[in-house]
Order: structure tokens, then sequence, then C-alpha cells
């Protein structure tokens, strides 16, 4: 007859050495991993920093700019177009410089709808 | 105790995030319906949370859902020109851009209601061309 627990108990005792120099050996792994890792981190980190505190986005903007801002620029870039004003070099250097600007913002309708008014100023379209 | 204090600052930047994202859909999906609503746009638009294109990744992506997905609730299907238009007007605000990237978002993807057609952008990609272009 086997005493199975004193067998067990045994078995458990002889290997527990070995299990624990191999979890040492990883834990110290592990710990060099996330040393080296966490130095990598700070620059990532700090990047990201920046980034979120760049300033609030205008989603209603964006949202809407989808679906209207095409339109807009089209009938702007055309109106703005310095041959128009040919004959006319300083309104000719306006036109220019706000077509640039529109193509620019072309999917952005609050700063098109800036530039319109701009241009009704400047250029009487 | 650096360990720690790297595993800590892991842990508070990971619920950081969370928030931060559920923030930024919550935000797009609130402005779409408004929109919707008062008849300033012709589609609803749903933003959510999906897998991203794996090739798509970058050092700030998420393991999982590193994908931004624009539902367009159409009831038909959109022309590619519609669908590009959504995407170019979200890859515009450069801003945005740079939010979703640190938030772990790689891939944009546009798509309808009805049918299988979408698009997807790689969101690191327009960042560097939006660099280029600032130059």
């Amino acid at each position: 007859m086997v005493d199975t627990l004193a067998v067990s108990s045994q078995s458990g005792h002889s290997g527990i050495n070995v299990w624990m120099i191999v979890a040492f050996v990883e834990l110290g792994i592990i710990i060099l991993l996330l040393l080296v890792r966490g130095k990598q981190d700070n620059a990532k980190m700090e990047a990201k920093k920046r980034v979120l505190q760049e300033g609030d986005i205008d989603m209603q903007n964006i949202v809407t700019s989808a679906f209207n801002a095409e339109p807009i620029y089209k009938e702007l870039i055309v109106k703005c177009h310095p041959d128009r004003y040919a004959p006319d070099e300083a309104k000719m250097a306006i036109a220019d410089e706000l077509s640039s600007r529109i193509t620019k913002s072309k999917h952005d309708l609050k700063a098109l709808a800036a530039l319109r008014q701009e241009a009704e100023e400047k250029l009487n379209i | 105790m650096a360990i720690i204090t790297n595993l800590w600052n892991r842990i508070i930047e990971w619920f950081e995030d969370r928030q931060s994202r559920a923030a930024l859909i919550r935000g797009f999906n609130r402005s779409a319906k408004e929109a919707f609503v008062h008849g300033e746009v012709p589609v609803l638009m749903e933003a959510s949370v999906s897998r991203g294109d794996p090739s798509y990744r970058h050092m700030y992506s998420k393991m999982l859902d590193s994908g931004f997905r624009i539902k367009a609730y159409a009831g038909r299907q959109l022309s590619k020109q519609d669908i590009m238009a959504i995407g170019a007007t979200i890859l515009a605000n450069d801003t945005l851009v740079r939010r979703m990237v640190v938030l772990g978002w790689d891939t944009l993807q546009v798509h309808c209601d009805v049918g299988n057609y979408g698009c997807q952008w790689r969101l690191y990609e327009m960042i560097m061309i939006g660099q280029q272009n600032n130059r």
C-alpha cells in the first residue's frame, strides 16, 4: 500500500526549487522588459500629451462639411479665379491669394463661408 | 519603484484613452445626429469602433479595436464620390487625425448601410502627408 499523500508531497517538494528558479528568471526578464519599454514610452507619452492638448475639435463643422463644403468650394473657386480680374493687377493678386486659401480650405465649411464673405468685400463677387 | 510607477501610469493611461475615445465617438455621433435632424446633411452618419487593417498599424495602434468606422445610413448605395467626400472631410482636419492616431486608431473606414462597398484610409500616412504639405 502506498501513501498517496506522502508521495504527492514528496514530488511537490522536490520540484519546487526548479520551478522557483524558472519563476525568478521569468520575473527578471519581465522586469528588464518593463524597464526598457518604460524608457521608450516616455517620449511617446510626451508626444501624445501634446496632441491631446491641441484644443477642441469642431465636430459639427466636420459633419456638415462632408456634404455641404464641395458646392461652395466649386462656386468660390470659379468666382475668385484670377483670370476673371485680368486687367486689374491689384484685384488679380487678391484673387490669387484667395484662390490658394479656398483650395486649402476645400473641406472646411466654416472657413469657406468666411472666405466667401472676404471675397464679397474685396472682389465684389 | 520605477516599474510600479510605469505600470500605474499605464493603467491610468488605458482608462484615460478609453474615456477620450468614447468622448470622440460620442461627439461625432451627437453632431451627426443634430445635423441630420436639422436637415443640414442628407445622410445620418454613425461612428463606431471596428477592427482596423493590421497592415496599417503604427506605434500607438490599439491591439484589437484600431478602426474608426463611419456608417452612413442613406437607404441606398452611396456613390464613391460621396464616400470619398466623407473621408476627405475627416482627413482634412489635421487636429482630428492626429488625435485619432494617438488614441490608437490606425484605419478610417467609411461605408453605407446598403451594399458592400466602402473605402478605408491609413491614418498615419495622412499625418505624414499633412506634415509634408505644411513644410
